[in-house]
């Protein structure tokens, strides 16, 4: 039977029914606009370009050349986060030394005033099952994460904890790596997420701040 | 995708070609969704994407998926782009003044990405039947009158192209009563 023979009209199909806001989605211009004709061989050229001028010896010096831009300001803050994560699990591989665990026994997530928020997978992470217990403190907020199935970051990278506002400015939460435990993992913030809403989890490589990809996130209510 | 992604690394023009044959697209949506009219800077923002992630690509590991790292990267990218262009550095010793934006959220973003990479999967016929009924709004009718084929036509090629659409975008579609509902949103207590 040929493909574009007509069919009974399957317009009521009750098993492809639209999200409302994903079928809106599909008369944005947004949604169907393609790059310019003319960028491909743009792109081609810029990226050959720096191949080209790269020292045959030193291939690990082409993420550190950004061809004279300024580093935005989002970039200059998270090197400084990163120095402030790497000194923070420091602290925290002293304490996993002492004790089995960081997080007590008895922290458990019934405290008055925790609220507990389901994050979406992306990705990698798209089939786990995630859950973070968010509790603001005197001295912070702590976020206790609940993973399952969320994969144990490859050698050379970890796993970064932000909260960030509407309009995009992130703070870190702290990192980890799931490579053992029991799926829980306990993180501090020191901005309120009535301010920064906003919970992400991403896979970060240890040597490139942008090399980066979001595995989950969900939304603190207010 | 392991030996274009170690051609990419290397800077190969048709591993560069391939990869963004197939992103380019997604990527241009989710800069034009944060950046919107302003087609210049979206190009800059797709290019841009793509150079970040050729300097970054001997890290990448060839067997996760590409298009949520390129995600990343683009939203990211969108962000600064447009904080750049509100406020634009003044150089020399003196301070930085942070833009404020406002960029759609991150589900928004990411849902329009994904909507992109399943449209670019489709049959160019079924993807031009689903343009000319949800972008341009036309009946199956006038599509039929439009592209000189049968009615039933039209239907039979957007019935298949809702259904790999629906297989495609199951993560981000709301159940239907048969169907288990997803995850809730628990609310703060006691305020």
């Amino acid at each position: 039977m040929s493909h574009d023979e007509p069919i009974q009209d399957h317009a009521e199909d009750p098993d492809h029914r639209f999200d409302p806001a994903v079928q809106s989605l599909l008369a944005e211009p947004a949604v169907w606009d393609d790059p310019p004709s003319g960028l491909e061989a743009q792109v081609v050229d810029a990226i050959g370009a720096e191949a080209a001028a790269l020292p045959r010896d030193h291939p690990q010096e082409r993420g550190r050349q950004v061809g004279g831009q300024i580093v935005p300001l989002v970039t200059r803050r998270r090197y400084h986060a990163a120095l402030a994560v790497a000194a923070v699990a420091a602290i925290v591989a002293v304490l996993a030394l002492v004790s089995p665990s960081v997080l007590p026994e008895e922290d458990s997530a019934a405290d008055e005033g925790d609220v507990a928020v389901a994050l979406e997978g992306f990705g990698p992470a798209e089939q786990a099952d995630a859950r973070a217990t968010v509790t603001e403190l005197d001295n912070g907020v702590r976020i206790v994460l609940e993973l399952a199935d969320l994969p144990p970051a490859p050698a050379g990278t970890f796993y970064e904890a932000t909260l960030s506002r509407p309009d995009g400015v992130e703070v870190t939460a702290g990192s980890f790596h799931m490579r053992g435990g029991d799926g829980r993992v306990g993180l501090w913030a020191g901005v309120s997420p009535i301010d920064y809403p906003v919970l992400t989890v991403s896979l970060q490589d240890v040597d490139d701040a942008d090399a980066d990809t979001m595995v989950l996130s969900g939304t603190i209510p207010g | 995708m392991d030996d274009v992604i170690e051609a990419f690394r290397r800077g190969e023009p048709e591993a560069v070609r391939v990869l963004y044959r197939r992103h380019a697209g997604a990527v241009h949506t989710v800069a034009r969704s944060i950046v919107g009219d302003d087609l210049e800077l979206c190009a800059d923002v797709v290019q841009q994407t793509f150079l970040k992630a050729w300097r970054a690509a001997d890290r990448f590991d060839g067997q996760r998926d590409l298009a949520p790292w390129l995600y990343t990267i683009a939203r990211r990218s969108a962000i600064d782009a447009i904080r750049r262009e509100r406020h634009p550095t003044r150089g020399g010793h003196l301070p930085e003044v942070e833009a404020a934006v406002d960029p759609p959220s991150l589900a928004r973003t990411w849902e329009v990405h994904q909507l992109r990479l399943a449209l670019d999967e489709l049959p160019e016929e079924e993807r031009e039947v689903v343009r000319l009924s949800h972008l341009d709004g036309l009946t199956h009718a006038e599509i039929a009158d439009r592209l000189g084929i049968p009615i039933g036509t039209v239907k039979s090629r957007s019935h298949r192209a809702m259904r790999r659409l629906g297989h495609a975008l199951a993560h981000l579609m709301q159940p239907t009563p048969n169907q288990p509902a997803p995850a809730v949103v628990e609310g703060r207590e006691g305020r």
